[in-house]
C-alpha cells in the first residue's frame, strides 16, 4: 500500500512544487550570503534558543528572506507545540 | 519633457530581453510617443536584426562614445514607426570599449529630444551589465518561469538595489499555460513570490513571436499574435494605464483563425 501511496502522491504533487521549493531555499542561501556551514550553525543556534523557552518542532524551522523597499527582512518561521 | 531610460536586464540569457526591448520600444512609438532602442550588446548585437533593421547600420555605439559622431546620427529610423529609432551596437569590438559613464553621457545627448530610451542589456553581471544599468531610470527583469532563469533575475535584483536604482518591476516571460495547468510550470503567483518585485506582465510562449523575429517585425504590430497583445499591455502600464494582468491563450487551429479572419485581425498595424 505504502508503493500505491507513494505513486499516487508523486503523481499529485507537479514537478512545479518541486521547483518552487527548490528555489525557495536556493534564494535564502543567495540573499543571505552565508556559506551551508554557517547556515547550519545559524539555525542550529536559533532552534537552541527557542527550546529554551517553547517547546518547538525542530524540523519545521523554515528561514525566508523577503525584499523589502528599503531593507530585507529575514523571517523565521516554527512550529510551537500547544501545552495541553 | 526629457526621457525616461528604461533598462532591460535579466542576468540570464536567452530569456528575451531583446524581444522585450524591441516590442515595448515599438509599442510606445505605435501609441505615439518619441523612442530610441539603444543595443548595448557590444560584439553580440541583436536588436538591430529583431527590428528588421539589419543592413541599415552606418555608425554604432562605439561611435558616438568615441566621439567618430553625434549620437543623432547614429540613429536609424525605424521603417514602419515614424517615432521609433535605434541606435544599434557594435559589432566588432567588445564591452569594454564602453563605460558605465560613457553611458550616461550618450543617454544625457538623448534625453531632450525623445520620450524614452530603451536598454537592452546584455546577459550576466559584469560590464555589459554595468554599462547598461547606469543611465536607468527605472529597471525592468526579464525571467521566464524557470528555475535558473529566476535565481539568475534574483541576483540581477539585489544588485540594481546595490546600484541604488528604484525597485525594479519584471515581466515573466513565455510563460505556458498549459504546463502551468497541469503543474509542470511555476505560474505567475509563484514567481512573484519568489521574487518579491512587482508584475510588469505576463508574456506567454508564442510561435508568433519567432515569425516576427523571422520577418524581422515587432509581434506587437501583429494584432493577432497573442504576444504581440501582451507587451502592447506592458507599454500601457509604462504609460500610467491601469491595464488588469490576464494570462493571454495562443489561439492555435482552423476555428480561430477562421473567427480571427471574421473579426477583421489580419494585415498590419501601422
Amino acid at each position: 500500500m505504502d508503493i500505491v501511496r507513494r505513486w499516487l502522491q508523486s503523481r499529485a504533487e507537479g514537478s512545479s512544487d518541486i521547483a518552487k521549493e527548490r528555489l525557495r531555499l536556493v534564494l535564502v542561501h543567495n540573499r543571505v550570503s552565508l556559506n551551508s556551514e554557517q547556515m547550519v550553525a545559524l539555525r542550529q543556534e536559533i532552534v537552541t534558543v527557542l527550546s529554551r523557552y517553547f517547546e518547538i518542532d525542530q524540523d519545521s524551522l523554515q528561514l525566508d528572506v523577503r525584499r523589502g523597499e528599503r531593507a530585507n527582512q529575514l523571517v523565521t518561521t516554527i512550529s510551537v507545540k500547544n501545552r495541553s | 519633457m526629457p526621457a525616461t531610460v528604461l533598462t532591460i536586464t535579466s542576468g540570464k540569457g536567452g530569456v528575451g530581453k531583446t524581444t522585450t526591448t524591441a516590442n515595448v520600444a515599438a509599442a510606445l512609438a505605435y501609441l505615439g510617443k518619441r523612442v530610441v532602442a539603444i543595443d548595448t550588446d557590444i560584439g553580440l548585437r541583436n536588436l538591430d536584426v529583431v527590428l528588421g533593421l539589419e543592413g541599415r547600420i552606418v555608425h554604432d555605439l562605439v561611435d558616438v562614445v568615441d566621439r567618430r559622431c553625434q549620437a543623432r546620427q547614429a540613429l536609424i529610423k525605424d521603417k514602419r514607426l515614424s517615432a521609433l529609432y535605434l541606435l544599434p551596437a557594435s559589432q566588432t569590438r567588445d564591452k569594454s570599449a564602453v563605460t558605465p559613464q560613457d553611458m550616461v553621457r550618450v543617454c544625457a545627448d538623448l534625453r531632450p529630444d525623445f520620450d524614452y530610451i530603451v536598454i537592452d542589456s546584455p546577459a550576466g553581471i559584469e560590464q555589459g551589465f554595468q554599462n547598461a544599468l547606469a543611465p536607468a531610470d527605472e529597471v525592468i527583469i526579464v525571467t521566464t518561469p524557470e528555475a535558473p532563469a529566476v535565481q539568475d533575475a534574483d541576483r540581477v535584483i539585489g544588485l540594481v538595489e546595490k546600484a541604488q536604482k528604484p525597485m525594479p518591476r519584471v515581466i515573466i516571460n513565455r510563460l505556458r499555460i498549459n504546463m502551468v495547468r497541469r503543474r509542470d510550470m511555476l505560474d505567475a503567483p509563484d514567481v512573484l513570490e519568489l521574487l518579491g518585485i512587482p508584475l510588469l506582465g505576463i508574456i506567454p510562449e508564442d510561435e508568433s513571436v519567432i515569425v516576427a523575429t523571422n520577418r524581422g517585425e515587432p509581434a506587437v504590430l501583429s494584432p493577432r499574435s497573442a504576444a504581440g497583445r501582451a507587451f502592447e499591455d506592458v507599454a500601457r502600464r509604462l504609460l500610467g494605464e491601469n491595464v488588469p494582468h490576464v494570462t493571454r491563450t495562443v489561439s492555435h487551429g482552423l476555428l480561430s483563425r477562421l473567427l480571427g479572419l471574421i473579426r477583421g485581425q489580419h494585415g498590419w498595424r501601422a
